[in-house]
């Protein structure tokens, strides 16, 4: 009987509910969409991080690791790569060769990390094909094939097809050099990053660094589900006590800080939000209890006890949560859903989001159990709005309040 | 002839070339051939002067090197006085450098390569960069041309896909009467020249004749320049490879 | 007028209580607004500070080719009397001075590059704290002889332990070799890896008798007061330094990428600001109509008894706009109490976050800046919200049908 009460009240002046309701439903629209994008923005910083730079895990000799020094080698690379094969959560795997020297062309040389990968499995595993900007992919038909990026090339003076020498040092200590033909333009959007690294092929940088077959200094892997990384992890770990194996966020602990920080901005957001939410119920509530003050003494004068006045006030307060909030979520959603389909394209306003390691197109995302958090919270919010007024509420002296106007 | 040129003059294994005389030896591999005899020494001793010059300083080095073949070569700094006793020992592609003042030996590694040696506009690199003019290029003979009064073979030489060179092309002008190289640049893969060898001063040493002036003129910094100068140098003295040892250049002293 | 400011007066003194609702909501708004600002704000200055003073300084003197080719042979020579009248400028707090340079560091059979700070260590240790991230043996001053502080990864890396001499090998000034050897004399943790694993620091006379660089500097780094309109403290510098052909750079120009990040940042907050704004706004509006709602009745009688409808307005209005002043006040000043509880006393954020923060050399924890202008600026803004809020009134009086109103 008292929620029927609750609910004609809220109806019985639709403006003032109504301008609750719409608080609460734009406020929850308002948060989703913060929420969205923010989780857009972090995911689509960790997601080029995995994609272009950390993997979701990488094997390396442990010392490799902090000196990355080129006899600091993966031994028995078939037989790691063996046991990889049958672990069904692994969708990739690539093996690289790392060493650090020098790329000299004819004005000049400059040190440069030195990858070697092998183009197939590098292709479905970092897309470095489709960072090719200009020329080929290091899949070409002829021997020594190198891709730099552009600003490298500017600073060697170089142009597309033409040469450049690369001298490392070699296992032995020894200091080895190739000629190397630039077939072609990489760009990852970062380009001080960019500037010092370049690619050539496993094979090649095998053979004219006289390393030994069956080793590597890399292996990048890509899991099937990003949430199998740990448990994936000791697997490796177990099978192999000796290499150093790390998840993405060992290998690239700005992924946490960043994940870490926009948690907190988005906590003091939604308690923010939520404070706002508070008060603004609060306030309405407050002004429709005493609006009603003479009412309320009626309703006490033909014999409704107090706690159930308090009841029907605190049931106005959810009541239209529950009526908003549905509202407020369902605006969100299609808001997300419709936002992700195309993204939001960020690159008017922040032409350097590349630079910072994001792609400038976000796409908003939420979790299920963010709609959970935000109901749950809302029924909080209205529950304590609803305290103070139903407390107001149930200290109306009905003598007075019928007297009043 | 290229930057070698250079490197033996500081370690003084005066063009060692491949003496493979193939049947197909073209008349510009010949000629060639015959500036780098002109050059060429089984081992050698000799002192000489770098200055190195920039638009707001000038330094000079002196220095003796003993060379023996294409892989040995030794050589100490004898002044300016802070840098007195430095020096370095060549094996094959590898450079130590011994430092009396720290009481040490060190190996340089690449990343140390593409600096200057001393501050000079050749890098370590250049100097032991194991590139065969012969081998490593294939040769052109253009029209000759006359350089300062001097009649001069004009040679282009473009490096093979396999070999370790970062030049565009090198041509070369080797004078027709006492086959001296008097002139070299190098170019870039857009051709344009990146750096220039001046030879000057010929100078008749025992049976050899020599240009005893070198100038490195690096095309994109104006007014930098690096001159080797020799005062003296002895050729075919008795050395033996085991003079080229770490301990050996603990101890070299002048 | 003088009437109806008077009534105006009394109707917010006769319901206090409606007067103190009204006026919360807009003290809300204004609290909210505010300290979630100074919040957000804080905490990016607080980083800034932090990464500005490890790393450039909010201005940084070079000499001009260094940005481009950062050598030691783009270092500089600068007059103590340039120096000190940088010194005097009023919003600079302290400089210093670092030459610093590429180098290979050797031990044993193992050599590892590394990157060589040599610094005047009061100075360095007043900017940055060095001395904090000491781990081992003893902290060097002016005089030490041998006061080579080596970072720890670079300790592991070529396996040394303190007391062992490291040689140091490389290209000095101008061509000249660089060539040195001294004992470890303290193990410093540096944050980021990339600097732990090469980084050394020496007195300032050690590194010049090192590289052959005698009173030369690569930089110096100069610490405002504070992180607010740098533009002028840059400019004064710039005309200083100019005499003696160098230049100054900001830390926007030397670290773009920190720049864009707070760029992406603010503008972040700022959405989040607008939909703030949009849930106060509510929260105001909803109080707003509630208070009508209550006085319709009144309303309705005072058209009836002759009052001008234009009267009402500006009553009605001047009521709201008292208890919007009075709501912006008082949110101001909790606003304020905030601010600088959490600027004195910052909130620590918990150990976890403490473990990720720490690889980067920063703390985390909640702090709020004191900026008068965010006051000013977030106190405007409600202002207009209140303002264009304030015309709902006049045009529900100028709607207003008395008979009805009296009659509801």
């Amino acid at each position: 009987m008292i929620i029927n009460l609750a609910w004609k009240n809220i109806w019985r002046n639709p403006v003032r509910s109504g301008v609750v309701m719409a608080a609460v439903a734009t406020g929850i629209w308002a948060l989703m969409f913060i929420l969205g994008f923010s989780k857009g923005m972090v995911m689509s910083y960790i997601n080029v991080s995995i994609e272009t730079r950390t993997s979701h895990i990488q094997i390396h000799h442990p010392e490799f690791v902090d000196d990355p020094e080129v006899v600091h080698v993966i031994k028995g690379l078939d037989t790691v790569l063996m046991v990889m094969k049958d672990m069904e959560e692994i969708r990739l795997v690539s093996p690289r060769l790392i060493t650090y020297g020098l790329i000299s062309s004819a004005s000049g040389g400059q040190g440069a990390m030195i990858k070697g990968v092998v183009p197939e499995t590098e292709a479905q595993l970092t897309k470095l094909n489709d960072k090719v900007k200009e020329g080929d992919y290091l899949d070409v038909e002829r021997r020594n094939a190198i891709m730099i990026s552009s600003g490298l090339a500017k600073k060697l003076g170089v142009s597309l097809h033409q040469h450049v020498v690369l001298s490392f040092q070699g296992l032995d200590g020894d200091i080895v050099s190739g000629r190397f033909r630039i077939s072609g333009w990489y760009d990852t959007g970062n380009t001080r990053v960019d500037d010092a690294i370049v690619y050539v092929r496993f094979q090649d940088l095998q053979n004219i660094g006289e390393m030994e077959n069956n080793t590597s200094h890399e292996i990048a892997i890509t899991l099937n589900d990003i949430d199998s990384v740990s448990a994936v992890k000791e697997k490796l770990a177990s099978h192999f006590p000796f290499l150093a194996i790390r998840s993405f966020e060992e290998i690239s602990p700005d992924l946490a800080m960043y994940n870490e920080q926009i948690k907190t901005s988005m906590m003091i957001i939604i308690v923010v939000i939520m404070l706002a939410l508070l008060f603004g119920i609060i306030n309405t509530m407050l002004m429709a209890v005493l609006e009603r003050t003479k009412e309320l003494g009626m309703l006490m004068a033909i014999g409704m006890n107090r706690l159930k006045l308090f009841m029907m006030i605190m049931l106005e307060s959810i009541l239209m949560c529950f009526v908003s909030v549905p509202a407020g979520l369902l605006l969100g959603h299609i808001t997300i859903k419709g936002l992700s389909v195309h993204g939001i394209n960020l690159s008017e306003w922040a032409s350097g989001l590349e630079q910072f390691g994001m792609q400038s197109i976000i796409r908003p995302q939420l979790d299920t159990p963010v709609y959970y958090q935000i109901a749950i919270a809302l029924v909080i919010t209205s529950i304590v709005a609803g305290i103070y007024p139903a407390i107001k509420a149930m200290n109306t002296k009905p003598a007075e309040a019928l007297r009043k106007i | 002839m290229t930057f070698r040129c250079i490197y033996s003059l500081f370690f003084i294994s005066l063009f060692i070339v491949e003496m493979v005389y193939s049947q197909s030896d073209t008349e510009a591999a010949r000629i060639i051939r015959q500036a780098e005899d002109q050059v060429r020494g089984n081992s050698s001793l000799g002192t000489f002067t770098m200055t190195i010059e920039r638009p707001d300083y000038t330094r000079n080095i002196s220095m003796k090197s003993w060379a023996l073949g294409d892989d040995y070569g030794l050589t100490l700094i004898t002044a300016p006085a802070r840098d007195r006793g430095t020096a370095f020992l060549k094996r094959g592609r590898e450079v130590w450098n011994w430092q009396p003042s720290i009481d040490r030996v060190i190996k340089m590694p690449p990343s140390m390569m593409s600096q200057g040696w001393m501050g000079s506009d050749l890098t370590t690199d250049d100097l032991i960069r194991q590139t065969s003019i012969l081998n490593d290029y294939a040769h052109t003979l253009l029209p000759e041309e006359i350089l300062d009064g001097i009649t001069c073979h004009v040679i282009e030489l473009t490096p093979n896909e396999e070999a370790a060179v970062v030049w565009g092309k090198i041509k070369m002008w080797i004078s027709k009467v006492d086959y001296l190289q008097y002139k070299s640049e190098f170019f870039d893969e857009d051709m344009k020249v990146v750096n220039t060898i001046l030879g000057s001063v010929p100078k008749q040493v025992g049976k050899r004749k020599l240009l005893t002036r070198m100038e490195v003129l690096p095309s994109d910094k104006p007014g930098n320049k690096t001159i080797m100068t020799y005062q003296e140098i002895e050729f075919d003295i008795s050395i033996k490879e085991e003079f080229f040892s770490l301990q050996n250049l603990r101890r070299i002293q002048g | 007028m003088r009437m109806i400011f008077h009534m105006a007066f009394r109707n917010i003194w006769r319901n206090r209580r409606r007067t103190f609702i009204t006026a919360a909501s807009i003290m809300f708004a204004g609290m909210l607004t505010i300290s979630m600002t100074s919040i957000q704000t804080g905490m990016w200055e607080n980083m800034l500070q932090n990464v500005v003073d490890q790393s450039t300084g909010h201005v940084q003197i070079q000499s001009p080719g260094f940005f481009d080719e950062p050598t030691l042979d783009q270092s500089f020579q600068i007059s103590q009397q340039s120096l000190d009248q940088v010194l005097d400028l009023k919003k600079v707090d302290k400089i210093n001075p670092r030459l610093e340079s590429f180098i290979l560091t050797a031990y044993e059979d193992r050599t590892r590059p590394a990157i060589v700070f040599g610094v005047h260590p009061e100075k360095e240790e007043s900017m940055t704290s060095l001395s904090n991230r000491l781990i081992a043996g003893k902290f060097f001053t002016a005089d030490d002889q041998d006061g080579i502080l080596v970072s720890s990864g670079l300790v592991d890396r070529l396996g040394l332990s303190l007391g062992d001499s490291l040689v140091f090998f490389g290209q000095g000034y101008r061509g000249s070799m660089a060539v040195g050897m001294w004992p470890v004399q303290g193990i410093i943790t540096l944050p980021l890896r990339e600097l732990n694993n090469q980084t050394i620091y020496m007195p300032i006379h050690l590194a010049w008798d090192l590289f052959q660089a005698y009173d030369q500097y690569t930089s110096v780094m100069v610490r405002s007061t504070n992180n607010r309109d740098l533009s002028s403290l840059h400019s004064d510098i710039k005309n200083i330094v100019t005499q003696e052909g160098l230049h100054a750079y900001t830390w926007e120009s030397l670290m773009p990428e920190l720049l864009e990040a707070k760029q992406i940042d603010e503008a972040s907050t700022l959405i989040t600001m607008y939909i703030l704004y949009l849930v106060v706004a509510f929260g105001i509006f909803g109080t707003l109509l509630m208070m009508l709602n209550e006085r319709t009745y009144e309303m309705g009688v005072l058209i009836s008894i002759g009052m001008k409808r234009t009267q009402l307005m500006l009553l009605m209005w001047l009521e709201f706009l008292i208890m919007a002043l009075i709501g912006l006040l008082t949110g101001m000043v909790i606003a304020l109490i905030i601010v600088v509880y959490l600027h004195y006393f910052p909130v620590p954020l918990g150990d976890d976050m403490q473990d990720v923060f720490e690889q980067f050399g920063m703390i985390a924890q909640l702090t709020a800046t004191l900026n008068p202008f965010i006051f000013i600026r977030e106190t405007f803004t409600v202002s207009i919200i209140v303002s264009i809020l304030s015309l709902y009134p006049i045009w529900k009086i100028y709607r207003l049908n008395p008979v009805q109103a009296i009659r509801a």
